[in-house]
């Protein structure tokens, strides 16, 4: 269980976040909010990147992320596989070429990641996050460049590769989102 | 490729040309010896094991300091990278360090350590501040992005190295390793000049200035060169396949 009790988060006297609390128990949870509202500020609070100003992130000790940042973050020079084993220990490469291969075609496999599309690039970022022994797995904005063909099957990927862990999803489009407890920010 | 070889080739003939033209007008071996004498000279010193072993210690020692330098200067960049403390303690040492005179280094390690270990030294002091100013440099402007996801990740120390640090850093570490290895050459040959240890190329450069020697001179001069280049060329590889 995360819980955020009364945050508050400003930035070069901008306030972010104002006295914001919510629970996140287990099971999927859809962060909701208009632009600039401050979703991802909450998800870096509760990822301990950031600390509040005000009120506390209460969570286990111990407690494992796996993220997928705004950005792809990836490691552009190195190859798929490389970039999913490069922060997975655990995962062999045979599960993760599996993996890659349920969202991105046959012959990307081969490539760098930096020579992907924008789609490809958050897919792989999506891969990456799924695939890491975690307790709560956090994405930020996963279908950003996704057309409806691919949103749909990453959605697919990522429910079926939850495993029980507590998911929390930031999007500006709620499509097949819809069985996802919603927590609003406004 | 094929063509820009004989260009080069044909340039550093005019050159040859040009200096043993010079020498002939100069008609005085000791003020000017030319490219014939001075291969001459060099075929000479080559005849001897002594000239060999000379080349091998003085080479071995500027490589031995260039690894300390290089393993002392990374090894604080880290630190200081890491402790805003260490960074603000060495800062005005390091600047002290590069713009003190390497002549006055050379008469301290005399003073310190004696002859034998001046090319050592020197050639480690003067490493030292090139790979710590460029790597640190380099270390600042690692995205933070990929930190912020290698902590979030627990990434393993090594893989942090191999996949967000040595990409970054490649360009620093070449431009470093090329440099330090040129000037730790020039100031270990320097430093033998003025420290004269035994069996090495800068006692050859300062027996054949005592001697009058000009041509040997110049044949020392060439192996120092040409010693500089192969090691350069040798770790630039190493480093590159390295980073590869």
């Amino acid at each position: 269980m995360i819980e955020l009790k009364n945050v508050s988060k400003s930035f070069d006297d901008k306030k972010v976040l104002d006295s914001f609390s919510a629970v996140f128990d287990s099971g999927e949870y859809l962060l909701k909010g208009p632009s600039g509202i401050g979703k991802t500020t909450c998800l870096r609070l509760i990822l301990g990147l950031i600390e509040p100003d005000e009120g506390e992130v209460i969570l286990a000790s111990g407690t494992r992320f796996a993220v997928c940042f705004q950005e792809d973050r990836l490691f552009e020079k190195e190859s798929l596989l490389t970039n999913i084993l490069a922060v997975n220990d655990n995962v062999s490469e045979e599960d993760a070429e599996k993996a890659l291969l349920e969202l991105l075609p046959a012959d990307s496999l081969d490539k760098k990641a930096g020579e992907l599309s924008g789609g490809m690039k958050r897919r792989l970022a999506v891969i990456r996050a799924m695939l890491h022994d975690s307790d709560c797995v956090i994405l930020d904005e996963p279908f950003t460049g996704l057309d409806d063909e691919a949103r749909t099957k990453t959605i697919t990927f990522i429910k079926e590769h939850l495993n029980g862990r507590l998911l929390i999803l930031t999007s500006h489009d709620e499509r097949g989102l819809e069985d996802f407890s919603v927590i609003s920010i406004d | 490729m094929k063509n820009r070889f004989i260009r080069t080739s044909l340039i550093v003939l005019i050159w040859l040309v040009i200096w043993q033209v010079l020498s002939l007008v100069v008609n005085n071996s000791v003020l000017l010896s030319g490219p014939v004498d001075t291969v001459r000279a060099l075929i000479e010193l080559g005849s001897s094991t002594s000239f060999y072993i000379s080349v091998g210690i003085t080479v071995g020692k500027v490589l031995l300091g260039f690894l300390t330098g290089m393993i002392l200067g990374s090894a604080l960049s880290v630190l200081s990278y890491k402790v805003r403390i260490v960074r603000e303690f060495l800062s005005p040492f390091v600047s002290v360090i590069k713009s003190i005179p390497i002549v006055s280094f050379i008469i301290i390690a005399l003073i310190w350590a004696g002859s034998s270990n001046v090319t050592i030294i020197v050639s480690s002091v003067i490493s030292f501040p090139i790979f710590y100013k460029n790597l640190l440099e380099g270390l600042q402007v690692i995205d933070p992005k990929m930190t912020e996801l290698a902590k979030v990740y627990q990434m393993k120390t090594c893989k942090k190295i191999r996949y967000i640090y040595l990409p970054s850093l490649s360009s620093q570490i070449k431009s470093a390793v090329s440099l330090a290895i040129g000037m730790a050459f020039r100031g270990g040959i320097t430093a033998e000049v003025v420290g004269q240890p035994l069996r090495s190329i800068g006692n050859g450069l300062y027996r054949s200035k005592i001697n009058l020697a000009t041509s040997e001179m110049l044949a020392w001069t060439l192996v120092a060169v040409l010693s500089a280049f192969l090691i350069e060329r040798l770790i630039s590889f190493i480093v590159k396949k390295v980073l590869k």
